[in-house]
């Protein structure tokens, strides 16, 4: 019976997790696209703060499956900088998007960044938020271009920004599929 | 019209020179650092001989800021951009010459905007600026702002001017960026009396703190001290860059030491919202062109 109610009340088994360090954001998002269609349990967290540069993301992954990862991206050619065990820090916002209506455009809000279109013909009229440096050059690539055409934000730009305007670019999209 | 670089002196000659504003940021550029008294006129903004695209970011902040010093005969912005699409690379070169150059300029305001918010660039400005005779005014908007927050020198800073996204960020102690938001704080989006506090708590406040959003608040040191409601316009918050645009004019107000800048900058930007009837899909050029018109009618309004 105690161990009964020990085992009711102790902490989960966690298993350990490592995480996969590239230079820039566009690179994690590839590999995590790349171990998932590989059927490999991964996800994108925060990096932890010992290894934090200001403005990044990571790949989560199996410690376990460390060895057949590695092995994978080495012959993808696709290497991480580095190789780190962490906590779980899965970040909220990809969770959560919102869209608006706004006499006759359509603004979705992901974080701090916003994506507008016009109802009609789908044509991206503004992109706002964000204080990464790409974000000005991303939003110009994509303005006046209908959504059902455009590139990623995530193909144009590479910071955490253009990420979050990538959740809201994806949300839309989603939304205007459902119409 | 295009104003003369002549137009103002703001560099050390012979010990004599006039006080001015810095706005520092990257432009979607190729990488280089483009330095020099801002001039602008109906389309672009000039700094030397090259010509930027005031449509959205560093420049539409640093256009803003020209037009309210053009307005009221003030010495023209310095501006100190990198050119940095997405490597990082013109964030540095920008921090390397402000870091060399900002002594010999008589900064009465800082300004910075767009950039990569990455830690090995912040510390040594922030060494940089106290190490001057006097301490500017230091305001910081958008990667200016995350650069600050990472490097723990927010309090250091005079202004911080948050959307509610961004004000999210600063509240949430842990999150480096604001993709990292908590759920829990996101949830508490519309108590921003509580989130506000929770930035000055952490450390992650300015003295000023100028949230944008539905309605506009200004904090200073916890407290705050003013809101501004109207006119509501929703189509304004899908317009990139009118974040920019309160940026640069409450710079160029407080150098002008203008009665109560901050909020003119906030009452001055919606009503050129108003004034241009603007839609969702409104570019931000036509807000920084309609500034002289609107501040104009201010002024005569407000006698």
């Amino acid at each position: 019976m105690l161990n009964l109610i020990k085992k009711l009340f102790s902490r989960r088994y966690e298993r350990p997790k490592g995480i996969l360090l590239y230079g820039s954001v566009q690179e994690v998002i590839l590999t995590n696209e790349l171990l998932a269609s590989h059927g490999f349990q991964v996800r994108l967290v925060a990096p932890p703060p010992e290894v934090r540069v200001g403005c990044d993301l990571a790949v989560e992954f199996d410690l376990i499956e460390q060895e057949a990862i590695e092995t994978l991206l080495k012959l993808e050619g696709n290497q991480p900088q580095k190789i780190v065990s962490t906590k779980n820090m899965l970040p909220d916002l990809l969770k959560k998007s919102d869209i608006i209506e706004i006499d006759g455009y359509l603004m979705c809000k992901a974080g701090n960044m916003k994506i507008t279109i016009d109802s009609h013909e789908h044509k991206i009229v503004n992109v706002s938020g964000g204080g990464c440096p790409d974000i000005p050059y991303v939003a110009q690539q994509l303005y006046r271009t209908r959504l059902e055409e455009a590139r990623k934000p995530v193909d144009l730009g590479n910071s955490l920004c253009s990420f979050l305007l990538q959740i809201a670019f994806g949300a839309l999209k989603e939304e205007i599929s459902r119409k | 019209m295009l104003l003369p670089a002549a137009d103002s002196v703001w560099c050390s000659q012979g010990g004599n020179f006039k006080k001015v504003i810095v706005l520092v940021g990257t432009v979607p550029y190729k990488t280089d650092v483009y330095t020099g008294i801002a001039r602008i006129d109906e389309d672009y903004l000039y700094i030397e001989k090259t010509r930027f695209n005031i449509e959205r970011g560093t420049a539409a902040m640093a256009a803003s800021c020209a037009q309210i010093c053009r307005f009221y005969g003030l010495p023209m912005p310095l501006c100190i951009f990198g050119g940095d699409i997405s490597d990082g690379k013109g964030t540095e070169l920008m921090f390397q010459n402000l870091n060399l150059d900002i002594a010999k300029y008589n900064s009465e305001i800082v300004t910075l905007h767009y950039m990569f918010p990455k830690i090995a660039y912040g510390e040594p400005f922030v060494t940089k600026i106290n190490s001057l005779p006097r301490k500017p005014q230091l305001v910081a908007d958008a990667g200016g702002m995350y650069l600050m927050k990472t490097i723990k020198q927010s309090q250091f800073f005079d202004v911080f001017t948050p959307d509610e996204g961004e004000l999210l960020f600063l509240a949430d102690e842990y999150a480096s960026h604001p993709l990292y938001v908590r759920s829990e704080l996101i949830n508490k989006i519309t108590d921003k009396d509580s989130l506000v506090q929770s930035a000055y708590r952490n450390g992650n406040a300015a003295k000023t703190i100028i949230v944008k959003g539905k309605t506009d608040y200004i904090y200073r040191e916890r407290i705050r001290v003013k809101e501004y409601k109207g006119p509501d316009i929703p189509a304004m918050e899908a317009i990139g860059g009118t974040g920019d645009t309160i940026t640069g004019m409450l710079t160029g107000l407080r150098f002008g030491k203008e009665e109560d800048p901050d909020y003119k900058a906030l009452v001055i930007n919606r009503l050129i919202g108003k004034h241009i009837k603007c839609t969702p899909a409104t570019q931000i050029k036509e807000f920084i062109t309609a500034i002289p018109i609107v501040l104009e009618d201010y002024e005569r309004n407000n006698k």
